[in-house]
């Protein structure tokens, strides 16, 4: 796969060191071949192929930024951003130049000689398979395979270009009883082939079975156990609070705490740029510094801060590979990479059959929009099951749950699991936390 | 790029394509946008988008391609149909489009002051001044997000049945968030503004500037919201995002058509509330965000009614949807960009005035929370949720003290029969952001509504 903007790149870079005093050229590639069932059947074969260039420049000490995907000529992209950079921000930091970048592999040709065919097939299997046990369900699933292509260029002397593929699988499934309704899913999502695609039916039909029993809770507080999916929205306040710009900014309520403790020593959170099969994995982040492993809690106590080349500078720490841009026309900016939350002592069905009485939550509905810099993780149990006396016995519906996150993973925690999913740019295990607040509809 | 030419040529091209039916969208767009963070500015970028989509239908299969590159028309067609074909082999039945006159049409944006003649450093300069009333705010203010982007597209429609419509597009839109931090606690207060056709809503801000200082330095003093069950005044910005998370996502007719048990739930002439609850989406309303003269798949605008005096009358339609029903088309299949096929979404959602007033929505409540700005939201069709950023207690019949952290959620069904008020006073608020459905986000669209009053409404919070 080679793209116009390939040949481009040099002569872009060129034309901008001639007018700024540094620049850098960003141009990516992908192919995308999703497949799409929706209702039980097949409904769409896509294909999808994007390709464009971003560039960066330093001209009088101000950063300015253009991107495109018209092939336009190069000196106008070069014009435009040098027009921006009059009004940009001040920089006090150079474009990095080449350096020692980890191994790590992010190409797996099964993927990329995944067809449309072999896709329909997978999904015809999965779907198969759940309405061969629950014949009264809506399914959707949708299959996608991504193969993508990166060169970056600097005035440094860095030109790298790294090859990625991904394979997702996502489904959802639709129970609908008069004005009741049950939705369940489960994705699959790595940068390497999925080895058995038809446990996302099993973890499906197993969530439906359950889902079709109602449970009721009173309000009150609840031993509750967070499954990996969910795990994202409780871990929601602290990597808000790692952020370095947040930190900069002085508004991270961590923003003087590295090593102190900020939650149980059960605890420790990673931000891990090289885990493997991770969806945000790569040797160098997407403003060419190199990928690590960075502890942001270790052992409860707080580590680290991520950074991209600006807040590296702000806040005089060394850059730590979390530049990342959210797309062709976005400029970098501190993003996490793989998140993995270490794993505890026991599988977490034993924890289930520890619980007297409590809920195990999959999903919350919400739960985003809570004030992170507060903590507050405040939400709809859009899909969780009671458990009583250790078994899980059907779904808690109409009920909001509450917590604070740092008093929760500080002070209210029970234990970890030692089974962890890997699921996109996440590895996670679940979590039970203690005297977690529910309200009911009463 | 000679949009004449293509035009011709694209009508040519989709004349004798082995399929049912077929369509292209090309699109380019200007995009300028700019962001302060605290005292600098964050960025400053001027980006160009030009792509194009292909949708073809064969046997109730559909193909769609997507690409950047002009050159690459006739065979991403060609791939398009292609995909049909082997999808429609597996598939294998008679899908319907509901019918639509064919149209060929020009259409320009609505009258105003474009972005486009703005210089970006009056632009620059007048959102600086913004940024510059927070951090001289002083108190516990310590920073500030000052953002604003403006979007130019050029959108051309052809479709195997004749249809061609060439569109020029503005959206505008912006937010502005003071930041107030103390100790451990930070919180923040917002200014959105968005528009489809004038910059003039960018203009005269300051005051509602200095009033986000305010809630953002009086909401680290509020205390936090208790959990539990509420009577709840919603502000008509709260009360639009509800009318979108409740109702609008539900009506959206692609996720029912073949779901007979949801369909069976949502049957025309079913009551969902009283007498005085009216919903309805329209494309009509030029300047709003959800403003759709056309929409991706050439269907001209329209209003559809969704909930008349208490009664489901409509829905949102594709044109499959539509005729999947039994029902017309609406214009409401839109799509976020020519990378994505369209799909059933919301325009202009807006809850129909009624005759209360807000003194009559206080009167006889006893325990009661007024929430005022909204903070998003959230539905999984039969639940729903939304958060709010300024809230107040309301005691005895009168506004009391701010709270904080207030996430509300409800039963769909429930929640629109309890509804008990309807207020005269709908505010044709625009906002930042927009609304996702799937991968598909943000989507332009608007929400219009005066305030309502539910009668019971959990919130989320502390247990005690």
């Amino acid at each position: 796969m080679t793209s116009p903007y390939e040949r481009q790149a040099e002569i872009v870079l060129e034309l901008a060191a001639r007018r700024a005093d540094s620049a850098e050229v960003w141009c990516a590639d992908s192919e995308r071949i999703p497949v799409r069932f929706e209702d039980n059947k097949l409904q769409m074969l896509e294909a999808s192929s994007s390709t464009g260039i971003a560039l960066r420049v330093i001209a009088d000490g101000k950063m300015g930024f253009a991107a495109s995907t018209r092939e336009s000529s190069e000196e106008d992209l070069v014009e435009m951003a040098l027009s921006t950079a009059q009004f940009g921000t001040e920089v006090d930091y150079e474009f990095p130049g080449p350096d020692q970048y980890p191994v790590v592999k992010t190409y797996d040709p099964a993927v990329a000689r995944l067809d449309a065919d072999t896709m329909t097939e997978t999904g015809e299997a999965i779907l198969e398979k759940i309405l061969h046990h629950e014949s009264d369900v809506d399914v959707n699933v949708s299959l996608n395979r991504g193969v993508g292509r990166a060169r970056l260029l600097n005035t440094s002397g860095v030109d790298m270009t790294g090859e990625g593929t991904s394979a997702s699988i996502v489904c959802f499934a639709t129970w609908v009883e008069g004005d009741s309704l049950l939705r369940t899913g489960d994705v699959l999502g790595s940068q390497f082939m999925y080895e058995d695609p038809e446990q996302v039916a099993e973890r499906i039909i197993e969530q439906l079975d359950l889902g079709r029993r109602p449970a009721q809770i009173s309000e009150g507080k609840y031993p509750v156990i967070f499954g990996p999916w969910v795990l994202g929205d409780i871990l929601r306040p602290f990597l808000a609070s790692v952020d370095g710009d947040a930190v900069a900014k002085g508004f991270s309520p961590w923003r003087d705490r590295i090593g102190e403790p900020v939650a149980d020593e059960r605890v420790s959170i990673y931000d891990d740029g090289l885990m493997h099969g991770g969806l945000a994995t790569a040797p160098w982040d997407d403003e060419g510094v190199p990928s690590q492993c960075t502890p942001l809690v270790e052992n409860g106590k707080l580590q680290n801060f991520l950074v991209d080349l600006r807040n590296a500078a702000r806040l005089e720490r060394p850059p730590t590979g979390n530049g990342q841009r959210g797309g062709l026309s976005s400029p970098p900016g501190v993003g996490t990479s793989n998140i993995c939350v270490k794993a505890g002592e026991r599988p977490h069905y034993e924890m289930i059959a520890s619980v007297d009485e409590g809920i195990l939550v999959h999903q919350l509905m919400g739960a985003w929009g809570s004030n992170p810099y507060g903590g507050q993780v405040s939400g709809n149990i859009a899909l969780g099951f009671k458990i009583e006396n250790g078994e899980l016995v059907g779904r808690v519906k109409n009920t909001m749950l509450y917590l604070n996150a740092f008093d929760a993973w500080q002070d209210q925690l029970i234990e970890i699991s030692s089974d962890v999913r890997q699921i996109l740019s996440y590895r996670l295990p679940h979590v039970a936390l203690d005297g977690v607040s529910i309200s009911a509809q009463g | 790029m000679d949009w004449r030419g293509l035009k011709s040529h694209l009508t040519d091209l989709l004349k004798k394509l082995p399929v049912d039916y077929a369509d292209v969208r090309i699109e380019e767009s200007e995009i300028s946008s700019l962001q302060f963070r605290g005292p600098e500015i964050e960025s400053v970028m001027e980006t160009i988008s030009f792509g194009g989509g292909v949708r073809a239908l064969s046997n109730g299969g559909w193909g769609f391609a997507s690409f950047n590159s002009i050159e690459d028309l006739q065979s991403r067609i060609d791939h398009a149909c292609e995909m049909a074909r082997v999808a429609g082999e597996r598939r294998n039945e008679k899908v319907e489009l509901a019918p639509v006159e064919p149209v060929q049409d020009t259409v320009e944006p609505p009258e105003g002051w474009n972005p486009a003649g703005v210089s970006l450093s009056d632009k620059i300069n007048l959102f600086a001044d913004y940024n510059r009333i927070i951090l001289n705010y002083g108190g516990d203010i310590v920073s500030s997000s000052v953002g604003y982007g403006d979007r130019r597209t050029r959108l051309l429609f052809a479709n195997s049945e004749g249809t061609c419509v060439d569109q020029t597009k503005i959206d505008l839109q912006g937010g502005i968030a003071a930041i107030a931090t103390r100790g451990s606690d930070t919180q923040t207060g917002h200014v959105s503004f968005g528009s489809s056709a004038d910059y003039s809503v960018t203009q005269g801000l300051e005051d509602e500037v200095t009033d986000a200082c305010e809630t953002a330095c009086a909401l680290l003093d509020a205390q936090m919201i208790q959990g539990g069950d509420y009577m709840v005044i919603a502000s008509p910005r709260m009360a639009g995002i509800f009318a979108h998370e409740a109702f609008g996502h539900l009506s959206e007719a692609d996720d029912l058509m073949e779901k007979e048990r949801m369909r069976e739930m949502m049957k025309l002439g079913r009551r969902f509330g009283g007498e005085i609850l009216n919903i309805y989406d329209t494309g009509l309303t030029p300047g709003a965000r959800g403003y759709l003269p056309y929409d991706d798949e050439g269907v001209p605008a329209s209003r559809a009614d969704l909930i008349r005096e208490g009664v489901l009358v409509g829905r949102l339609h594709s044109r499959r949807s539509a005729a999947r029903m039994g029902e017309e088309p609406t214009g409401n299949a839109r799509a976020l960009s020519y990378r994505h096929p369209p799909i059933c979404r919301m325009r202009n959602t807006c809850i129909g005035a009624g005759e209360a007033s807000f003194e009559d929505m206080l009167d006889g409540v006893k325990k009661g929370l007024y929430v005022v700005t909204p903070q998003g939201g959230q539905t999984d069709d039969e639940m729903f949720t939304f958060m709010a950023g300024k809230s107040y207690l309301i005691e005895d019949g009168e506004v009391g003290p701010m709270v904080k952290d207030v996430t509300l959620t409800g039963n769909v069904f429930q929640t629109l029969q309890d509804i008990d008020m309807v207020g005269h006073d709908v505010l044709e608020w625009e906002s930042a952001g927009g609304c996702g459905k799937g991968e598909q986000s943000p989507l332009p669209t608007s929400e219009w509504a005066p305030h309502i009053r539910i009668q019971n409404v959990v919130v989320g919070g502390e247990s005690e």
